[in-house]
């Protein structure tokens, strides 16, 4: 068993050969041994990934600012630190994209939307984007019912031999008054028993200038005003706990608290003559879960994931020229995930998963109805998958997905028959033990269906919802290449060689039944409906390079490119058909490029250089130029030094091993040439901001 | 090496070329465009205030030139292409008084005020405005909110002057009130409770002049949105129902008493002399009545609309907009006294308000945005006014 993840360890070391704190091998085995690792543990398709060091070093301060160096995905930004951001996979719309924390999916069953600022990436270790589903079949039932799927990791802890405890400390300031310290301490408190803790404030008076500047077309000004953003402001504590314990060689239990804690303002759309807004927002995300996962006779394992969330949404306006509201929504979910997998053979993996969910909000509004409304909702998931692989040429994923979902009606009477859908993945790699440098060159395609099912808002909202809506589907199809140039065997004497992973891939989405508000009978009465149909063909292509270059220098780039066609193809009868549908140009991509030096002592210095790129694009359904956007892009720097002190008192008590302090330094600067954009019209973004950090690491 | 060469070359060319493809120019104002929709010759023209989403900043107003049959999308961007952040958010109202023309741009609050060109004169401050009524050289709005917040919740009727633009005076009224008309010395004005849902108003709000003070509340129906007089001074009102267990019905008052109750939804109405026009938006049809005697004169199919929404009944024409989902273009209609369609152009997003004019406006390709008065030379088929993209 050792000997067959070896190789997947060495790998992982490799790449976080330059993280300070070394990999306790013996754990990343464990965790390794539980899943399989055979050629079927291999990725049928390679997820998007960013981790380590490249995770590190990137201009971001959430995971959505992480996910825009993703291919083939769009990011909505409302700007500013507090600023919703909620992502979109393959123009499939953000409910289509589900968000996992530690393997386990955040849910809001109110509006299906994932606010993704609000995940720091201090405690994150790794990003994680699959098309389509996970390559492993050990998931949970769930896993398999979204069309593209991002899991959030958080650090685990690695200790070497004789540490004991591990501390980190950072404070990071910068525009926007802002100031965020964030604490992490983890414990070993038996060889196999670790304990983590993680906390972080941020604080932001959301205040920043904006500009808006028009000209005629005869090139003179017509307008040119410059603002201050209002009622932006946040604060914000989150606090996580973890309790990781590893036993025999195949099993593992985690315990994960997570508490979030915010008050912000919501800064609303610039408009004429409206310069500020009077919405707050106050949030409370609670949640615990737990993953335990075992092996037995080296061929069944099992994983039982439980999960309490309890989420609160306080929602007041103050704006006296609007009508005041303050009302309350409790959601609480309950999940429990319970997943067998066997390996049959060498070459075949078997699993089945099921999947419950109860998912209840409360609503209460105070001011002008004060009523208070319950929905609950039990759904089911049942899933079965199989892998198979013929040595390294071919890989086979196949799963099946039964999804049911009751409205506290009771299945039988809503009518609603469980969804049944499929997903076929397949990977192929011709050369796959040939000694051409096109080994490492695969193939692959997949198809998957899948549903997006209404939120509580789409069913019940006060006036809007609608009861009768079926779930939206989604159908995938996609066909790539991968290929990956591995540093260990094209290494070059002096140390000089490189990593290159390149792949593309082209994808013809189809929406069908998708939910949309649409006006009803009289008035200005909305409803919503399963009114449209919306073709997407995409073509993503990613370039990840890394260069050792003599005299320990190290260059690292990421380039993605994304083209996509997102045509709504409702009804021909519409101005809007065949138009690109709102909010998804044709062309958008980013481009990283990090130059590093490292000392002989350890110390590292570096340099980083981020594009961002996103092209013109329509704000609503018809192309006019009066729903024109234009395109958007911010080039952002940052610099950092990493500083190794040994500590001469752990020297002198001779303890086992000396336990290093690290000290960092880090200066972002993004938007260098401040241009002035809006990624959601009329929520305009910051100009030219930076941020400065300066970290200590035990 | 040699591998390494290629890729930074592949590299460069891949930046090279986001840059080429699409850079980010000076954001130019949005065009007016001029379109040539119909040889029919009318007389005078049309402005449409197309509402737009909230949010969006959408609000645009057009002009119909009736003479020559030219559309002109964006018209009021023509005449003031420096207005900070156009017109604004959500046209609501759209009026013309005393040789100007005056809109209510509700999530803007501000009624805009223009001359009969459509070129900015001033503005007036009043909180979630919603509509309008003129009498002698003042100017009565109603307003969802209060200048001081009322925890009731009730709105407030607001007097300016036109002269000055100033409020002069204010009073509290019912809940949410919409549509407001000025008979004699007393002003109307409805109370529909919109944002309450399930506890609508239901009555009508009679405010004396001289004293700026709401005499009483006439019980109506529930959801009372809209109010016109006709000339024999009776009120039609307009109750929405509660779109579920109360059914919509029009309403009439004579001397402040209910005299005739007709059960129809009524989205919008329209009164021309002695004819009102009543648009039915869920059977989609206009039904058209004498006023004097509630007799039916017409009824004008809608079938083909996806949602009817404006409406302006005039003595030799109808004109009626199709608002389609909302969230994209809307188109005008005309139509002949006869129910005829002589013909339609498009519009911006929810043309929701109509105001006939007595002049005819043009814009001169390519020259300064001051129009002239028709004389014309016949509009080219399109007319790009100036600045397309």
């Amino acid at each position: 068993m050792g000997l067959l993840c070896t190789c997947t360890s060495l790998t992982l070391h490799a790449q976080d050969a330059s993280l300070p704190d070394s990999t306790d091998l013996r754990h990343r085995e464990m965790e390794e041994v539980t899943v399989t690792a055979r050629a079927l543990e291999k990725d049928v398709i390679l997820p998007q990934t960013l981790k380590g060091v490249e995770l590190e070093r990137l201009n971001a301060l959430s995971v959505a600012d992480a996910l825009r160096y993703f291919s083939g995905i769009q990011l909505k930004d409302y700007g500013g630190v507090g600023g919703i951001k909620t992502i979109n996979v393959r123009s499939m719309g953000s409910q289509h994209t589900a968000v996992y924390y530690n393997g386990v999916q955040l849910g809001n069953a109110q509006n299906g939307q994932v606010d993704l600022g609000r995940f720091s990436l201090d405690n994150m270790e790794e990003i994680q984007l699959y098309n389509g589903q996970k390559s492993d079949i050990m998931q949970s039932a769930r896993e398999f019912g979204a069309a593209g799927n991002v899991y959030l990791t958080t650090r685990k802890p690695y200790f070497r031999q004789g540490e004991k405890i591990h501390v980190r400390g950072r404070m990071r300031f910068g525009s926007f008054a802002l100031a965020n310290p964030n604490v992490g301490i983890d414990i070993k408190l038996t060889d196999g028993l670790a304990l983590t803790m993680d906390a972080e404030y941020v604080y932001s008076d959301g205040k920043y200038n904006f500009r808006y500047r028009r000209v005629l077309p005869n090139g003179e000004t017509a307008y040119d005003t410059t603002a201050v953003r209002q009622n932006g402001d946040i604060q914000a504590v989150r606090a996580e706990l973890g309790l990781h314990h590893y036993y025999r060689t195949t099993g593992f239990w985690r315990l994960h608290a997570y508490n979030y804690w915010s008050n912000r303002g919501v800064p609303g759309a610039i408009v004429n003559n409206v310069w500020r807004n009077g919405e707050r927002l106050q949030d409370r995300n609670t949640f615990v879960q737990a993953q335990w996962q075992d092996k037995w006779w080296n061929r069944w394992s099992t994983r039982l994931l439980l999960k309490y969330a309890n989420d609160y949404t306080h929602y007041l306006n103050y704006d006296d020229k609007l009508l005041p509201s303050d009302n309350e929504y409790l959601q609480q979910e309950v999940y429990l995930s319970l997943t067998n997998q066997v390996q049959l053979t060498k070459w075949w993996d078997v699993s089945l998963a099921y999947d419950y969910q109860l998912n209840t909000l409360r609503k209460d509004e105070h001011i002008i109805s004060t009523t208070d409304e319950r929905f609950t909702r039990h759904s089911h998931w049942l899933s079965a998958a199989t892998a198979l692989s013929a040595k390294d040429y071919l890989r086979i994923q196949a799963s099946v997905l039964m999804t049911a979902v009751d409205n506290g009606k009771g299945l039988a009477v809503s009518g609603e028959r469980p969804k049944v859908t499929p997903g076929v993945f397949v990977s192929l790699r011709p050369l796959a033990f040939s000694q051409s440098p096109f080994a490492n060159l695969s193939l692959n395609a997949f198809y998957k269906q899948s549903y997006r099912y209404p939120t509580f808002n789409d069913l019940y909202y006060t006036d809007l919802g609608n009861a009768n809506l079926r779930p939206e589907l989604a159908r995938q199809h996609s066909v790539g290449v991968d290929y990956e140039i591995k540093n260990e065997k094209l290494k070059i004497k002096n140390g000089v060689g490189f990593d290159l992973l390149l792949s593309a891939s082209y994808y013809y989405n189809k929406v069908t039944d998708k939910i949309i508000a649409y006006p009803k009978g009289q008035q200005f009465r909305w409803t919503m409906l399963n009114l449209g149909e919306v073709k997407i063909r995409g073509v993503d292509a990613k370039a990840d390079l890394s260069l050792q270059l003599p005299l320990r220098f190290v260059v690292r780039s990421r380039l993605n490119y994304t083209y996509q066609t997102a045509i709504d193809v409702t009804n021909p009868g519409d101005t809007y058909y065949g138009h690109q549908i709102p909010y998804i140009p044709w062309h958008s991509g980013s481009a990283v490029a990090g130059l590093e030096w490292q000392s002989r002592r350890g110390d590292s210095y570096g340099l980083n250089y981020s594009f961002i790129y996103v092209g013109e694009r329509y704000c609503q359904q018809e192309n006019t130029v009066y729903n024109y956007v234009q395109p958007w892009y911010t080039h952002d720097l940052s610099v950092y030094g990493e500083w190794k002190v040994e500590s001469r008192k752990t020297a002198s008590l001779k303890v086992e091993s000396s336990q290093p302090v690290w000290l960092k330094a880090n200066l972002e600067i993004n938007n260098l040439l401040g241009q002035d954009y809006e990624v959601i019209q009329n929520y305009p973004m910051p100009k030219t901001n930076v941020r400065c950090t300066l970290a200590v690491k035990y | 090496m040699h591998t390494r060469s290629q890729i930074l070359i592949a590299f460069l060319i891949f930046n090279f070329a986001f840059f080429l493809t699409s850079c980010r120019t000076d954001e130019v104002v949005y065009p007016t465009i001029g379109t040539h929709v119909t040889d029919l010759v009318g007389e005078g023209g049309l402005y449409v205030l197309c509402e737009g989403n909230m949010g969006s900043n959408k609000a645009r107003l057009d002009y119909m030139n009736l003479y020559t049959g030219d559309y002109y999308a964006n018209w009021y961007g023509a005449q003031n292409p420096t207005q900070l952040k156009e017109l604004g958010d959500v046209g609501n109202d759209l009026q013309q008084y005393g040789g100007r023309l005056y809109a209510v741009i509700n999530c803007s609050h501000k009624v805009e005020v223009m001359d009969r060109q459509a070129k900015h004169i001033g503005q007036i401050d009043i909180p979630n405005c919603r509509y309008m009524a003129f009498r002698g050289d003042k100017l009565y709005v109603s307003a969802y909110v209060g200048s001081v917040a009322s925890p009731e919740l009730l709105g407030s009727v607001f007097e300016v002057d036109t002269a000055t633009l100033e409020i002069t005076r204010e009073v509290k009224v019912g809940h949410q009130p919409d549509e407001l008309c000025i008979l004699g010395e007393r002003l109307y004005v409805v109370n529909s409770g919109g944002y309450l849902t399930n506890r609508y108003d239901s009555t009508v709000s009679v405010v004396d002049l001289a004293t700026f003070k709401e005499l009483r509340r006439i019980p109506v129906g529930l959801n009372p949105t809209r109010l016109r007089a006709d000339e024999e001074g009776k009120l039609w009102v307009c109750c929405q129902g509660n779109y579920s267990t109360v059914a919509p019905q029009v309403v009439v008052l004579r001397d402040e008493q209910v005299v005739h109750r007709i059960p129809m939804p009524c989205a919008n109405i329209s009164i021309c002399g002695s004819t009102v026009a009543i648009l039915d938006a869920e059977q989609k049809a206009l039904h058209t009545f004498r006023t004097t005697d509630y007799s039916p004169v017409g009824i004008l199919d809608l079938t083909e609309y996806e949602h009817p929404y404006g409406l302006l009944l005039t003595d030799n024409m109808i004109f009626l907009t199709d608002a389609k989902n909302y969230v994209s273009s809307g188109i005008l209609h005309c139509y002949g006294i006869t129910g005829k369609e002589a013909w339609h152009a498009k519009t911006g997003d929810i043309p929701g308000h109509l105001c006939r004019v007595a002049e005819e406006y043009e814009l001169y390709n390519n020259q300064s945005p001051i129009t002239n008065h028709l004389i014309s030379i016949r509009c080219m088929n399109t007319v790009r006014a100036w600045g397309s993209s």
